[in-house]
C-alpha cells in the first residue's frame, strides 16, 4: 500500500516530457495487447463464418456471413466428443496421479533425520540433470506395453523434481507441533498425513492440480510419439492432425497445378479453415475462458523460486 | 531449472542448520519406526525408476549397432568402439542441417526474444494505472497457456492465402503474398511466434523484481535531481541485472536444445521442411527407424547444452559473481 501511495505522489508533478512519455507508452500497450488477442479473435470470428464465404480471404474480427454450421460439423463429429473424453480423463487422471507421487515424496522429504534420506534425494535430482531422451523412451516405453495405452499419458513425467520442492517448501511452513502432538495421541503416519497435512496445504495441492491440469490439456507430442490408436487421440492432437491434413492438401493442389493436372475433387475438399477454426475454439476455449482466473497461482509458481533476495 | 536447484539448496542447508536438534529427535527414529514412511515413497521410487531411469540405460543404444532381436543390451557395438554413430551424424547432411538450425534459431531466439520481455517489463512498469496494468499483464499471459498445436493453426490461417496478413495487404494496396509457401518466411514467422508466445509471460520475473525494489532509492534518486530516465538506467537496471544473468545462463543451456513442438508444428511440406535437432530425431528415428544416429544425436545435443550451461555458468560466477549452483 505504502509503495502505491509513494509511486503515486511521483507521479503527481508531469512534466511535459513525462506526459508525451505516458501517452506514448500507453498506446504502444494497447497495441501490444491488440496483438496478443488479434490472432486469437481472428479465428474466432472465422469460426462463426460461412467457410464458403471465408475461402474468399478478407475475414478480419468479425464474421461477414454468420453461421454456426461450423460448430455444428465439429460437435457433430463422433471423433471429437470422443477425443475430449479422453482429454477430461487424461487431465483428471494424470494431475491426481502427479500430484499423489510429488505431494508423497515432499511428505516423506520432510522427515529430518530419515535413514537413506541423502539417497532419496538424490534418486530424484538426477533425472533432472540426466534423461534417456526420445528415442530410447520410445524403446523402453514400448517394451513396458505402454505404446498405445492410455497410461503413456499419465506415467512418464509424472514426477515432477520442481513441483516437489514446491510442495515441500509449502509444507515446511506447517509447524511441527502440530505432526508431533498427533504422533503422540497415537495417530498413524498415513493418518497424519491424510487428515492433517493435506487439508493445510489445501492451496498448494490446488497449485500444483492445476499446473498438471493445463500441461496435460495442451499436450499433444506425446500422442504424437507414443500413439497412433485413433481411440487415444486427444483434442489437442486432432487440432495439430487437422493442420497437417489441411497441409497436405494445400501440397497436393500445389503439385496438381505445377504439374498442370486437373484438380478434380480436391479444391472442394479445403473448404476446412472455418471448420478448423471452430475445432481451434473448441479446444481451447475451456483455457481461454478461465485463464484470467487461474493465471496468479502459475505467476506464483514463476516467482517463488525465482526471485532472489 | 536453476531456481529449483537453489530453492532445493536453501532448503537443505536450513536443514543442515537445525540438524543437531533434530539429530537428537531423530535418535530414537529406529528404521522400523520409519517404515510407513517408505511405504509412501514406494509408488513414486518405481515409477521414477521405470519411467525415467530405464531410458537413460537405453541411452548406450548411441554406441551400439541396434537391432531388434538383440534388444538394448543384446546388440552388438557399433564400430570405432563404438562411435560409429556419432560420426555418421558428421557425414549426415540432414543431420548437419538440423544442428546448425538448431544453433541458427537458437541464436536468433538469444537476440530477439531474450531481451523482448525485459523491454515490456520496463514499460508495464511505467504504468501508473493499477487496472490498465494488470489487463495488459493479463492478455500478455494468453499466448502462453495455449497449446502450440492451436498456435500453428493460428499462424498457418494468418499467413495462409485467405488470412488476416493478405487481408490487411490488401487493404493497404500491398500485392497478397504466400509467405507459407516461402522458405525464407520460415525462421523469421518461428522467431516472431516465439516472441509472441512467451514475452507476456517472461515479463513476471522482471515485474516481481522491480517491484521488490525498495522505493526509498527511487526518492534519493529525485531529491538528487535524476530524471525518470535516469532512474532506470542507474537503479532498475542494476537491479534486474541478478535476475537476468541468471536467466541468461539458463537461455545458454538452451543455446543447443531445440523446440520440437513449434518446430513441428510450423513444417510444412510445401516450403517450410527446415528441421532442427528434436524434429530430426523424431523424424529419422521414431519415422525411419534409425534409432542408434538418433540417440546419439540426442545425447550429444544433451552433453553439449549441459556442458555450455556450465560454462556460462562458470563465467557468470567470476565476472558477477551470480551463479545458479
Amino acid at each position: 500500500m505504502m509503495e502505491k501511495i509513494k509511486k503515486k505522489k511521483r507521479v503527481g508533478k508531469l512534466s511535459l516530457a513525462r506526459k508525451i512519455f505516458i501517452a506514448c507508452n500507453t498506446a504502444f500497450l494497447l497495441l501490444c495487447s491488440f496483438a496478443f488477442l488479434a490472432p486469437y479473435i481472428n479465428i474466432l470470428a472465422k469460426s462463426f463464418n460461412s467457410a464458403r464465404d471465408t475461402m474468399l480471404g478478407g475475414v478480419t474480427f468479425f464474421p461477414r456471413v454468420f453461421t454456426l454450421d461450423n460448430y455444428d460439423i465439429v460437435l457433430k463429429d463422433p471423433n471429437i466428443g470422443h477425443s475430449a473424453l479422453i482429454s477430461v480423463l487424461r487431465v483428471v487422471s494424470g494431475s491426481l496421479f502427479s500430484l499423489f507421487l510429488q505431494y508423497s515424496v515432499a511428505y516423506v522429504l520432510l522427515r529430518k533425520g530419515l535413514p537413506f534420506r541423502g539417497v532419496i534425494v538424490m534418486f530424484v535430482t538426477i533425472p533432472m540433470f540426466i534423461s534417456g531422451g526420445l528415442i530410447s523412451e520410445y524403446i523402453i516405453y514400448a517394451k513396458l506395453n505402454l505404446y498405445n495405452s492410455f497410461f503413456i499419458y499419465i506415467l512418464p513425467m509424472s514426477f515432477s523434481f520442481y513441483n516437489m520442492v514446491i510442495i515441500r517448501t509449502y509444507l515446511q511452513g506447517i509447524p511441527e507441533s502440530l505432526m508431533e502432538s498427533a504422533r503422540l495421541d497415537g495417530a498413524g503416519e498415513f493418518t497424519i498425513l491424510w487428515r492433517i497435512m493435506l487439508p493445510l496445504s489445501m492451496p498448494i495441492v490446488a497449485t500444483i492440480l492445476l499446473w498438471c491440469a493445463v500441461a496435460h490439456w495442451n499436450d499433444w507430442a506425446r500422442t504424437l510419439y507414443f500413439v497412433d490408436n485413433p481411440d487415444l487421440y486427444t483434442l489437442q492432437y486432432r487440432l495439430m492432425l487437422a493442420q497437417k491434413e489441411a497441409e497436405s492438401l494445400q501440397e497436393m493442389i500445389q503439385n496438381a497445378m505445377e504439374t498442370g493436372r486437373p484438380l478434380g475433387t480436391i479444391d472442394s475438399d479445403i473448404s476446412g479453415e472455418s471448420v478448423q477454426a471452430a475445432q481451434t475454439i473448441i479446444t481451447t476455449i475451456p483455457i481461454v475462458l478461465t485463464y484470467p482466473f487461474f493465471q496468479r497461482y502459475f505467476v506464483s509458481g514463476v516467482t517463488m523460486g525465482s526471485v532472489k533476495e | 531449472m536453476s531456481e529449483l536447484v537453489n530453492v532445493k539448496m536453501e532448503s537443505e542447508r536450513k536443514d543442515n542448520a537445525q540438524s543437531p536438534k533434530s539429530k537428537k529427535l531423530s535418535g530414537k527414529n529406529s528404521f522400523k519406526k520409519n517404515i510407513p514412511f517408505y511405504l509412501i515413497l514406494v509408488p513414486a521410487v518405481i515409477t521414477v525408476f521405470m519411467m525415467q531411469y530405464l531410458p537413460m540405460f537405453g541411452l548406450v543404444i548411441a554406441f551400439k549397432d541396434y537391432n531388434v532381436r538383440g534388444g538394448i543390451f543384446g546388440s552388438p557395438w557399433a564400430e570405432m568402439n563404438g562411435f560409429a554413430n556419432f560420426v555418421h551424424i558428421f557425414k549426415t547432411p540432414a543431420f548437419l542441417d538440423a544442428v546448425w538450425n538448431t544453433l541458427w534459431l537458437n541464436v536468433l531466439s538469444l537476440l530477439f526474444s531474450f531481451p523482448a520481455p525485459i523491454i515490456l517489463a520496463l514499460l508495464i512498469n511505467e504504468v501508473g494505472h493499477t487496472g490498465f496494468k494488470r489487463t495488459v499483464q493479463t492478455i500478455s499471459y494468453l499466448p502462453h497457456f495455449l497449446s502450440i498445436a492451436a498456435v500453428t493453426t493460428m499462424v498457418n490461417q494468418l499467413l495462409g492465402n485467405y488470412g488476416l496478413l493478405n487481408a490487411v495487404l490488401q487493404a493497404v494496396g500491398i500485392e497478397p503474398t504466400f509467405l507459407l509457401e516461402k522458405e525464407s518466411a520460415f525462421v523469421p514467422t518461428y522467431v516472431i511466434t516465439e516472441i509472441w508466445q512467451t514475452v507476456g509471460w517472461g515479463t513476471i520475473v522482471y515485474l516481481a523484481t522491480i517491484t521488490g525494489i525498495n522505493s526509498d532509492l527511487y526518492e534519493a534518486a529525485e531529491i538528487d535531481g535524476a530524471n525518470r530516465f535516469q532512474q532506470v538506467l542507474n537503479i532498475t537496471f542494476p537491479s534486474i541485472l541478478p535476475t537476468t544473468m541468471i536467466l541468461l545462463i539458463m537461455k545458454m543451456g538452451t543455446l543447443f536444445g531445440s523446440s520440437f513442438e513449434m518446430v513441428y508444428g510450423l513444417q510444412n511440406p510445401v516450403a517450410w521442411t527446415k528441421d532442427v535437432i528434436a524434429t530430426a530425431i523424431y523424424k529419422y528415428g521414431i519415422g525411419q527407424g534409425e534409432y542408434e544416429v538418433s540417440t546419439a544425436l540426442g545425447l550429444m545435443q544433451g552433453v553439449i547444452a549441459f556442458s555450455l550451461t556450465f560454462i556460462a555458468n562458470t563465467i557468470s560466477k567470476k565476472v558477477s559473481n551470480v551463479s545458479m549452483w
